[in-house]
């Protein structure tokens, strides 16, 4: 077990730099995800770590130690692969002990280890079969199971369960947490999958295109983005943005926007941040996740409430079952509401739905930062 | 597939003619290509006097071996009357020991350019291939220039040279397609468990290899034994592959014509690689395909 | 882990990269000295005066000029668009036909395949010493016709110098025409069904199908298997000496036989040269756009 430190990290492929300084740090035992549509550079920096591929620049520490210049397998990590990368002509157990072979361990111990670590992930069955043996969960097992056996400072996992199919992959989902709560291993997990990251992660790193866009806890993110594209990226349904102006509304600060010609005012709660005042009068983004736009709420007619009330007309309605995921079109753009199913209309009617202000956040529409 | 059953063609009787025609096609078809390995089975069991009597179609009275004894026993290649076998050994020694050199260089040379791609490793590979397409006559006349400094003109040496040389580009073309299909991550996940560039080669890749290792043995064989053109440029005598003998028993002009001799020659010079075929046809064709921009 | 051992593993691991190069450098030194060396000696020869010996003194364009005028050198290219035209068209035609029959759920295709392909497991000169039996006017195909009653069938293009060529084509398509089968056969197997069940539902007649939909969706095939019997077809040789040595005469000569006889047998080093040299150029000319073009299109696999 131990921390894991990149400094200034960089990497180019001739004139492409595809990592831009990373910095991250993070403690012994925690659950990092890296997160970000394909090609942002997560699966490049997790090979850096690995030592699979060198960096072009900066400083990669486990722990104390600098790795750089050391090679893979004197870094005390492990991985597990998207393609679980089983050695086809070797058994499980071969497998499994292919690593503590090659590095002079006894058969003895090798036997030892390998029945406990079958034991915990349950394949004790599966030991003698071959990978082709095997079907996907099982597979899965066992690239862990080779992992696990070796008992690494760090963990490396590149989008494990991106091959199994949805049941299994949340199945497995859950498993991983639960190993990683019992052995309290520090886990470098790459996804492109947002929900992965959220329900696994101690702390997640959104990256694209080769730049860290927010480091931070699952929590955190998901309330405040940094910025539109990690707003936009993490949750599901994502996030609403509205083209809209802050304006001052009698002495309060408010987000106006248009609703098909009529204009929608909606104040913004008193403890709003005081950065928010320098931007009266400019155009800013207005984001409000689906959860923050809902059906008219209780209270929310009195003054001073969190919640704002507007009308729209309903477009078209997507029911999940726990809720009714209402679109509507708002200064050209759908945007989606998530409505109790009881309270939800049919499309074409008009609706008052209530925004809760507490949850928006607002964007510089250039920069696209948070303000 | 199209397929008849399914599509097509309405039922009943117009079903089963078409059918039947089809058949028919394919069974005139098979006569055309089994025809000459009939003829040349057929009289290499006849005796002279019955293929001057007979036709092509008409089988042996007699059943004998004669032919075929005098073929390997007795046959003159060129001065030398002591049969094609001297001959089919010639052709051994040669072709062992080139198919297993060359497909162990081209094994190594696809791992490394796929697994452990330097710069330029496509650029290497392209120049490799380019091997392939180069019609051989280009390099003839230095090879036998450099053939006769090496001292190994004229000899089954000189021949495996040639054939590990020109063999190369196929067998590195058959590893290399064959190992950029095997994942990378299984390299990486090796590299990680702490194994070395030849140990990942013997332990990981090398076992699933088997396919790939049959195709390039099967299809070096069958080049190399084929061989005529390299045979007959870069050996004499004594030291000629059996192509080369059974063209200068064929083309003899002194002594009367025997054709059932000729024709169990001919049947002994393809029999090892007809063998091949009909026990690994699956993979003689795979390595066609691989292969086939080739001459 | 100290420093030390962090510099170590840092060389193991430049060795590691290295052994990748040391693996490949044989194989490519190999080819550098014995392809493109090759080229270019060969290139250099037929600048040269080189008759009997190759020598080295230069000789500009003398020996191009030579193989131009010589009727044989004529004859040979003659016979190689006679030949190459009829063995490619007839190939893909054969090819293509057998693939198409063989691809109709047939009963014991594997066996028919399979006969379709042996000859292609044959050395070309095992095929020429068998034709040359078949066709051979006094005891082979002529005789048979006669015994079995057609009296005044001849065919005697064996020893005809005006067809001696056209037995070529019969003997290479014999032998290659199965492998265009097998190309195509895996080309069709290729195609995708959902697009001829689609066709099927549209009502397509199966004909329709195969002419509308299937053959023009494996084109590329057809690409390939032109390039494969051109590429045969000029590195020809082995066949023609089989069968005809180039006879009678020298009117079934092809650009192959004629090198070699000017090498070997004629003591012309420098024409044979720069006969090879005419090879070669005609090759890549073949090959060099079709690589092009593949390697292009299929970046992601090469």
């Amino acid at each position: 077990m131990a921390s894991l430190t990149l400094d200034k990290v960089r990497k180019t492929f001739g004139s492409v730099e595809v990592l831009k300084e990373i910095n991250l740090t993070i403690e012994d035992g925690e659950f990092l995800v890296l997160v970000g549509p394909s090609g942002c550079g997560k699966s490049t920096l997790l090979n850096l770590i690995a030592g699979l591929e060198t960096s072009s620049d900066g400083e990669i520490r486990i722990g104390d130690r600098v790795i750089n210049n050391v090679h893979p397998k004197d870094r005390n990590i492990a991985m597990v692969f998207q393609s679980y990368a089983l050695y086809p002509n070797m058994t499980v157990r071969k497998n499994i002990t292919f690593g503590l072979e090659i590095r002079g361990v006894s058969a003895s111990e090798r036997d030892k280890a390998v029945d406990d670590v079958a034991h915990l992930l349950q394949i004790e069955n599966l030991l003698d079969r071959k990978p082709s043996q095997l079907s996907g969960g099982q597979r899965q097992r066992v690239a862990m199971g080779r992992a696990l056996v070796r008992n690494p400072d760090i963990f490396l996992f590149d989008e494990p369960l991106s091959n199994l199919d949805a049941k299994l992959r949340v199945d497995m989902r859950t498993e991983i947490k639960k190993l990683h709560h019992r052995l309290g291993s520090t886990i470098v997990y790459v996804t492109h999958d947002q929900i992965e990251a959220m329900t696994l992660a101690s702390r997640i790193a959104v990256m694209k295109g080769g730049i860290l866009q927010q480091f931070d806890t699952p929590q955190h993110i998901y309330e405040k983005p940094n910025n539109m594209f990690v707003a936009g990226f993490i949750g599901s349904p994502s996030m609403n943005f509205i083209e809209a102006k802050l304006v001052d509304d009698n002495g309060r600060i408010a987000v106006t926007f248009d609703n098909n010609g009529q204009k929608v005012v909606l104040p913004l709660v008193a403890d709003s941040p005081e950065s928010y005042k320098s931007w009266v009068g400019k155009d800013v983004v207005f984001g409000i996740r689906p959860e923050g736009l809902t059906h008219k709420r209780t209270g929310s007619d009195q003054p001073g409430s969190q919640y704002v009330n507007f009308d729209a007309k309903v477009e078209v309605i997507e029911p999940t079952g726990a809720d009714t995921m209402t679109v509507i079109n708002l200064g050209g753009k759908e945007i989606v509401a998530r409505v109790r199913p009881d309270r939800a209309t049919n499309p074409g009617e008009m609706m008052t739905f209530s925004a809760d202000m507490n949850q928006i956040s607002l964007f510089d529409p250039t920069t696209e930062l948070r303000i | 597939m199209a397929d008849l059953q399914t599509y097509g063609q309405d039922s009943g009787l117009k079903h089963t003619l078409l059918r039947g025609l089809l058949y028919l096609v394919l069974i005139l078809f098979s006569i055309y290509y089994l025809f000459p390995l009939f003829v040349m089975v057929t009289t290499s069991l006849k005796s002279l006097t019955e293929i001057r009597e007979g036709t092509l179609i008409s089988l042996p009275r007699v059943v004998t071996f004669d032919a075929w004894n005098y073929a390997w026993n007795e046959a003159c290649v060129g001065v030398e009357c002591s049969g094609i076998k001297t001959f089919f050994w010639n052709s051994v020694q040669m072709a062992v020991p080139a198919v297993l050199i060359s497909t162990i260089l081209g094994a190594l040379n696809g791992y490394a350019l796929t697994k452990f791609r330097f710069k330029g490793a496509n650029i290497v590979f392209a120049m490799l291939l380019f091997g392939c397409f180069v019609p051989f006559q280009v390099v003839l006349l230095p090879m036998s220039v450099t053939l006769g400094k090496l001292g190994i003109a004229n000899s089954t040496t000189g021949l495996v040279l040639v054939h590990v040389v020109y063999g190369l580009c196929f067998t590195t073309l058959f590893f290399r397609n064959y190992y950029v299909s095997i994942p990378d991550e299984l390299v990486k996940a090796a590299t990680i468990d702490g194994a070395g560039f030849f140990t990942i080669f013997w332990r990981i890749i090398l076992p699933i290899s088997g396919p790939i290792i049959v195709v390039s043995i099967i299809w070096q064989f069958t080049q190399i034994w084929n061989d005529f053109l390299f045979g007959a440029s870069f050996s004499s005598g004594g030291s000629a592959p059996m192509t080369v003998a059974l063209n200068n028993i064929v083309n003899t002009t002194t002594g009367v014509k025997q054709y059932n001799v000729d024709m169990a020659a001919a049947l002994l010079t393809g029999l090892p690689t007809l063998l091949v075929y009909v026990l690994a046809g699956k993979y003689f064709v795979r390595g066609l395909t691989a292969g086939s921009v080739k001459g | 882990m100290g420093a030390s051992s962090s510099t170590e593993s840092n060389l193991m691991a430049s060795l590691q990269r290295n052994l990748s190069k040391i693996v490949v450098a044989p194989s490519f030194a190999a080819s550098l000295f014995f392809v493109y060396g090759f080229i270019i000696w060969t290139a250099w020869m037929a600048f040269s005066k080189s008759r009997m010996m190759p020598v080295y003194d230069w000789a500009g364009l003398r020996q191009y000029e030579r193989l131009w005028q010589m009727e044989r050198w004529h004859v040979a290219i003659e016979n190689l668009l006679i030949f190459g035209g009829l063995f490619i068209v007839i190939c893909l035609f054969l090819g293509c036909l057998l693939a198409v029959l063989l691809d109709q759920r047939i009963r014991a295709e594997g066996v028919l395949r399979t006969v379709f392909l042996y000859p292609m497991a044959l050395s070309f000169i095992v095929t020429g010493t068998v034709w040359k039996w078949i066709l051979n006017p006094g005891l082979g195909l002529e005789k048979m016709m006669h015994d079995l009653g057609w009296a005044t069938f001849k065919f005697d293009w064996l020893v005809n110098s005006d067809f001696a060529i056209y037995t070529v084509v019969i003997a290479a398509v014999w032998q290659a025409s199965g492998f265009i089968m097998a190309m195509f056969l895996a080309a069709l197997r290729g195609v995708d069904q959902d697009i001829i069940r689609a066709a099927y539902m549209d009502g397509a007649s199966l004909p329709r199908i195969y002419f509308g939909i299937i053959i023009p969706s494996i084109r590329p095939v057809f690409l390939s298997a032109i390039v494969v019997l051109a590429h045969l077809a000029v590195k020809s040789f082995d066949l023609v000496i089989a069968l005809t040595g180039g006879g009678p005469g020298y009117s079934s000569d092809l650009p192959a036989t004629f090198m070699y006889t000017m090498a070997f047998q004629r003591n012309q080093l420098g024409i044979s040269a720069a006969s090879a040299m005419m090879m070669l150029a005609t090759v890549m000319a073949i090959i060099v756009p079709y690589l092009y073009s593949e390697l292009r299109g299929g970046k992601k696999n090469g």
